[in-house]
């Protein structure tokens, strides 16, 4: 009950944000959704299934590229090029998963980085197709839609893009709610938990561990495309392995397996370094300590700290601790 | 004939480079079971301390070598008692804690010495011409120099106590406290040898060519490249895997483009990962 409250107001808050933020901060909003999806496509592969996959900014990649290359050179309508590139990017994903999940632990996550390597090159090589370093420009905002109640969205402004993001992270958030109570999303958890007992248990490993691959692929060209015709705008160098590490330890700052996590990792991710309006290599050196001072002490994330700080056992503990229960005996 | 040896030639010494990394790297994933991403971040200290210390006060350079070798090693050691120890336990954590470390170095770097491009003045100036083939002195020092030290580490590894000591924590490192092997110090240790090596590779690489706060990511990449190749933990394997793709990369860059060459590495190791996860030799874990 109070958890649902909670996720109301949260949600309450998200509806109402365009009344108290200026275009900048709303700006900054948009690109959190953005990259919100992201991570939590990748939490369904790495956080609920197990194998940290880092080609993650590959396939936001291909996502983007895809459907900008379909609506500047080809021009068909986003509409269509979506659609395109998320059967592109089930198409690759299918094939590289089928090729890689077969490895285990950090040799899945070395081959998966060596896979973000190849497409960035490639997207920075291939001139004919990619436009190579200087990447593609002037790609238009989604079309608005002739029909009644469609033709009221106009995604060339910043708020109704804001919202068509948020539809999409809420939609995100259900499906990964209930891909959890599913036979698919128990098979992902006991996969995660031991792989060897959820073998010995029947449950056909490589497929499901594939599906988890391809669902956060998806949800990352999704990602992608809403990002290159929100920016309207992409180069390669914005599709990069580090791209791909940062979501990850964006994933384990927020907490990897819960559903808060990957938002409040994202919310912290775009926001923190436009409060401390620093250098921004200053920034990425705090931003480092940071990392090794979460992994080192809070391993769990901060939604995982904020249960073990809000559990009974915890909080009994401490009461016992600082005597403000005498004990039980 | 004359551009296929200097090719091979040009090959040669900078796969050397990369086998500098590469043992590296295998000590702290044979040892740890830690992918170090940050390995090639103290190629990066030793090359700008080195570069400092030649040129601002105009130490000997291999006197100012020693001491960025030196240094590094320190900076190494800290870096492992108190971040990687921690992470032990779980590989993705150490992957992480080494990405965290990548920004505090690189970014660091920029905003102390700045993003310029800075070249280490070579000790040995001049040229060797055999016919049509061009051999730079310094080039042939740095080959020299890298081989012996692969060599020795090679050496050091199987015959010394201590090395024998780091291949038995690398085994089991359970059974190895049970010997009586004190892990801690052993793995700190391996770590600053990895250490050591890095900052030797990254001087050599000062010399030749020129530094930046970015110049570790290509041989560290291609060190990722080579231990996959040689067998994971396996050191005669990364040695062997090294002039493999030196040369493979050199006649790349030379004979296809430049650009395009990374590519064929990259489709190797995960090929190679694939099919034969052991490596070339099958030492590999």
């Amino acid at each position: 009950m109070f958890k649902k409250i909670f996720y109301g107001i949260v949600v309450l808050l998200a509806i109402l944000l365009p009344l108290f933020v200026g275009p900048y901060y709303l700006h900054l909003m948009v690109l959190t959704g953005i990259y919100c999806l992201l991570v939590l496509g990748l939490n369904i592969i790495m956080g609920y299934t197990g194998p940290a996959s880092l080609a993650q900014a590959s396939f936001y990649g291909i996502g983007a590229y895809t459907s900008a290359i379909l609506t500047t050179r080809l021009g068909l309508s986003f509409w269509i090029a979506m659609p395109l590139s998320v059967l592109l990017i089930i198409i690759i994903s299918v094939f590289l998963g089928v090729i890689t999940l077969r490895l285990v632990s950090h040799y899945f996550a070395i081959a998966t980085f060596g896979l973000c390597e190849i497409i960035f090159i490639v997207m920075d090589n291939w001139v004919p197709v990619t436009n190579g370093p200087s990447g593609i420009h002037d790609i238009k905002p989604p079309e608005t839609i002739n029909l009644f109640p469609l033709s009221l969205i106009d995604l060339s402004s910043r708020v109704h893009y804001y919202y068509f993001v948020l539809f999409f992270v809420i939609l995100t958030v259900v499906f990964t709610v209930y891909l959890l109570r599913s036979r698919m999303g128990r098979a992902f958890v006991a996969i995660r938990e031991d792989e060897e007992l959820a073998r010995a248990e029947g449950i056909y490993v490589m497929k499901y561990k594939v599906y988890a691959f391809v669902i956060s692929a998806i949800i990352a060209a999704v990602s992608g495309s809403l990002f290159a015709h929100y920016l309207q705008f992409i180069t390669p160098g914005m599709f990069t392995i580090f791209e791909s590490l940062n979501l990850v330890i964006v994933l384990l700052i927020g907490g990897s397996g819960t559903i808060a996590g990957p938002i409040l990792g994202s919310l912290i991710n775009v926001l923190i370094p436009e409060i401390f309006n620093i250098l921004p290599e200053i920034r990425m050196v705090i931003y480092g300590f940071f990392v090794i001072l979460f992994i080192v002490f809070l391993p769990e994330g901060l939604v995982g700290f904020g249960k073990k700080l809000l559990s009974a056992e915890f909080l009994k503990n401490i009461t016992r601790k600082l005597n403000l229960v005498p004990a039980a005996d | 004939m004359s551009q296929f040896i200097q090719q091979l030639v040009n090959g040669l010494v900078i796969g050397s480079i990369y086998g500098l990394v590469a043992l590296g790297i295998t000590m702290s994933f044979g040892l740890m079971g830690i992918v170090n991403f940050a390995h090639g971040m103290f190629i990066i200290i030793a090359a700008f301390f080195t570069y400092y210390l030649v040129t601002l006060y105009g130490i000997n350079f291999f006197f100012a070598s020693l001491l960025a070798i030196v240094a590094t090693g320190i900076i190494g050691f800290i870096i492992e008692r108190y971040t990687f120890r921690y992470a032990r336990q779980d590989p993705i954590n150490g992957l992480m804690i080494s990405i965290g470390l990548i920004y505090i170095i690189e970014n660091g770097a920029t905003v102390l010495f700045g993003p310029e491009n800075k070249i280490i003045a070579p000790v040995f100036t001049g040229t060797i011409s055999l016919g049509e083939i061009i051999f730079a002195n310094q080039r042939i020092f740095v080959f020299i120099v890298s081989c012996l030290l692969m060599a020795f580490f090679y050496l050091f590894i199987k015959k010394a106590k201590l090395g024998k000591a780091m291949r038995a924590v690398s085994e089991n490192d359970y059974a190895a406290v049970l010997m009586g092997i004190p892990i801690d110090a052993v793995i700190g240790l391996a770590f600053v040898i990895g250490c050591f090596l890095a900052a030797a590779a990254g001087i050599a690489l000062g010399s030749l060519f020129i530094v930046t706060p970015h110049t570790a990511s290509k041989p560290l990449m291609k060190a990722f490249v080579i231990i996959t190749l040689g067998g994971f933990g396996s050191i005669r394997g990364a040695f062997i895997a090294a002039f493999i793709i030196g040369v493979a990369d050199s006649f790349a860059a030379g004979y296809i483009s430049l650009a395009w060459a990374d590519i064929f590495s990259y489709i190797i190791f995960i090929l190679i990962l694939i099919f034969t996860p052991k490596g070339i030799l099958g030492e590999g874990k």
